[in-house]
């Protein structure tokens, strides 16, 4: 079997024992808990998608390993065209859920494990290609989710691994047998993490030559012994708790973030690629990055379409759509969005082969991409308040609308035209709040923010990557200060 | 003399200076060897692929067919194994000597 369906999907999730905890408590049945299953949800529509024929084009992927038809999202990247499917692909999810769907992370992690692992067996002569490809295998031919796992808990951020005076705020090998390596340690942030079969772990950062303990990339099951997982609240997430269907805004789907804990977890030698291996840390970290940041030119486009249209949606309930300035202003929000697809698609269009075949986006390009996102969903969250106006976050709760005596009467003064419900009114609004300030604005704006790197990640890299010397002789030539051999007329 | 087909690609953004490297490289040949854009066999033994960033757009089926064997720079890459900067026109040379036939006594 290589395309799972949503519903073995859950199943495989039901059968999953994993050590859950969520305000204070330990969640035994999670696939049914109110809080965490919109973000389940989420990750199932990959799953759906991919069944279904007018989505297969982007959808699926005929594996480079096995020849097999497999989900998109553990496919290894073949060509340019492939990694603008990726992005297109990210696109349609984005929209058709309105939040974070989860599942691009690990595949930015297969095909950065994937090119580095090749050149770190051609330098250091090891294994870990071979061993990573029977893993990818076996993850491409049970269409597992798999979470890609990078960010530490960092300690003091003034100092590098190796000098924090608790070792564990990076996850680090503390052991290692003949038979495979234990590690400890605690990823933040972890999006979709138990919504995932697998983990694949990767190290954080750079990392010095007797910092070996901490250059470590291995793939651990959920369900392994010693891993810990605690749930991370969102705004407004205890409305999901309520029993209505209207105040929670977007009322199938949401994200997820986990802190995830290794308390002295083994992995077996098959899983482990990358073992002290200090010298490709930073390969490792900038090509999975890259191609995370690759992902933002997609997945945010989507769930910037769905907000967009919400904002389309209030404009014509309360009668203001042909107004010029809230038309001027959609534009805007439009204009903005497509300029993060565009980063998206350029960094994919110039992307290129590596070494081990699969093919790695223009790191430039999906640098700006993502700093770009750092931006303008916040502009474009701002549009949306701005032209929904001030009742999406002032008006009364779904249960005064279904009030006996004051319900009427709250209804009519939500009303704002004889031809629009006002339910309509009210569900747009809390789907305005939803995204741009409530649950769903985790993803869409301090993921946006954060999420692959923060926007000083960014920028050092845009300064590694760009040529200064080169543009700064092109003005000389230009303007006498450096002879130009170019013009060689009379 | 022994040929090596040369092939830039456009040039519209690069990230290495090609001209330079190249000049580097017919330094550091064998007297024997020469880099031309154009053989006298239809089929290069050995070819240059100079691109001048990572995208290596050189790269296609239709360069490809001009030589038996590729030696692909795309910027900061040879053969797409990242080599640094101060590295790249020794590592062409070893290519260019490691994929010659030896010269005719």
């Amino acid at each position: 079997m290589t395309l799972k369906t949503p519903q073995q999907y859950l199943d495989d999730l039901r059968n999953m024992k994993i050590d859950l905890y969520m305000f204070g408590e330990k969640v035994e049945n999670y696939v049914d808990n109110p809080i965490i299953r919109p973000s389940i949800n989420a990750f199932a529509m990959t799953y759906k998608l991919a069944q279904e024929p007018e989505y297969e084009d982007l959808m699926t992927a005929t594996s480079s390993l096995t020849g097999h038809r497999i989900n998109r999202f553990t496919h290894l990247h073949q060509s340019p065209e492939e990694l603008m499917k990726k992005v297109k692909m990210l696109r349609l999810l984005g929209q058709k859920t309105g939040c974070c769907f989860q599942r691009c992370v690990g595949m930015d992690a297969f095909n950065a494990v994937f090119n580095t692992t090749f050149e770190i067996d051609a330098k250091h002569g090891t294994q870990y290609h071979e061993r990573f490809k029977k893993w990818l295998e076996y993850v491409q031919d049970n269409d597992l989710a798999v979470d890609g796992c990078m960010t530490d808990a960092r300690g003091d951020r003034s100092k590098t691994p190796g000098q924090q005076p608790d070792p564990d705020a990076y996850l680090h090998v503390v052991e290692r047998r003949e038979d495979g390596i234990v590690i400890r340690g605690c990823k933040l942030h972890q999006t979709g993490m138990i919504n995932s079969h697998e983990i694949l772990v990767m190290p954080n950062n750079t990392l010095k030559d007797d910092e070996k303990d901490w250059a470590v990339c291995c793939a651990v099951p959920l369900d392994a012994p010693g891993m810990i997982y605690v749930y991370g609240r969102q705004a407004s997430d205890t409305r999901k708790l309520e029993g209505g269907n209207i105040d929670i805004g977007n009322i199938y789907f949401g994200g997820q973030e986990v802190m995830t804990i290794f308390e002295n977890v083994f992995v077996p030698n098959d899983r482990i690629f990358m073992n002290g291996e200090t010298d490709f840390s930073t390969m490792l970290v900038e090509r999975f990055a890259g191609y995370h940041r690759q992902s933002y030119g997609g997945c945010k486009v989507g769930v910037g379409d769905a907000l967009i249209g919400a904002t389309k949606a209030m404009a014509d309930y309360h009668g203001v759509s042909k107004a010029s300035a809230v038309k001027d202003k959609i534009v805007e929000m439009c204009h903005l969005n497509e300029t993060l697809y565009a980063c998206g698609i350029a960094c994919s269009a110039e992307g290129r082969k590596t070494a081990a075949g699969n093919y790695l986006i223009d790191l430039l390009l999906a640098n700006i991409c993502k700093h770009n996102v750092t931006r303008f969903p916040y502009e474009i969250a701002r549009l949306a308040q701005d032209i929904a106006g001030g009742y999406f976050v002032t008006m009364p709760s779904e249960k005064d609308f279904a009030h006996p005596e004051i319900g009427p009467l709250v209804k009519k003064y939500s009303t704002t035209s004889t031809t629009v419900p006002a339910e309509h009114r009210q569900r747009m609004g809390r789907l305005i709040e939803n995204m741009t300030q409530g649950a769903a604005a985790v993803g869409y704006l301090t993921e946006s923010m954060h999420g692959a790197g923060s926007p000083q990640a960014q920028r050092i890299m845009i300064t590694r990557l760009v040529d200064l010397e080169h543009r700064k002789e092109l003005a000389e030539k230009l303007c006498g200060v450096k002879e130009n051999n170019d013009v060689d007329w009379k | 003399m022994r040929q090596v087909l040369l092939k830039y690609c456009g040039g519209c953004n690069p990230t290495i200076n090609r001209s330079k490297i190249i000049a580097e490289v017919k330094r550091g040949l064998p007297p024997d060897v020469e880099l031309v854009s154009k053989t006298a066999d239809q089929v290069a033994e050995v070819g240059i692929m100079m691109s001048g960033c990572s995208t290596t757009c050189l790269d296609r089926e239709d360069v490809r067919k001009q030589a038996q064997q590729w030696i692909v720079v795309g910027g900061n890459n040879v053969n797409y194994f990242p080599v640094e900067n101060d590295q790249l026109a020794d590592q062409i040379i070893k290519k260019i000597i490691d994929c010659l036939p030896p010269a005719s006594k």
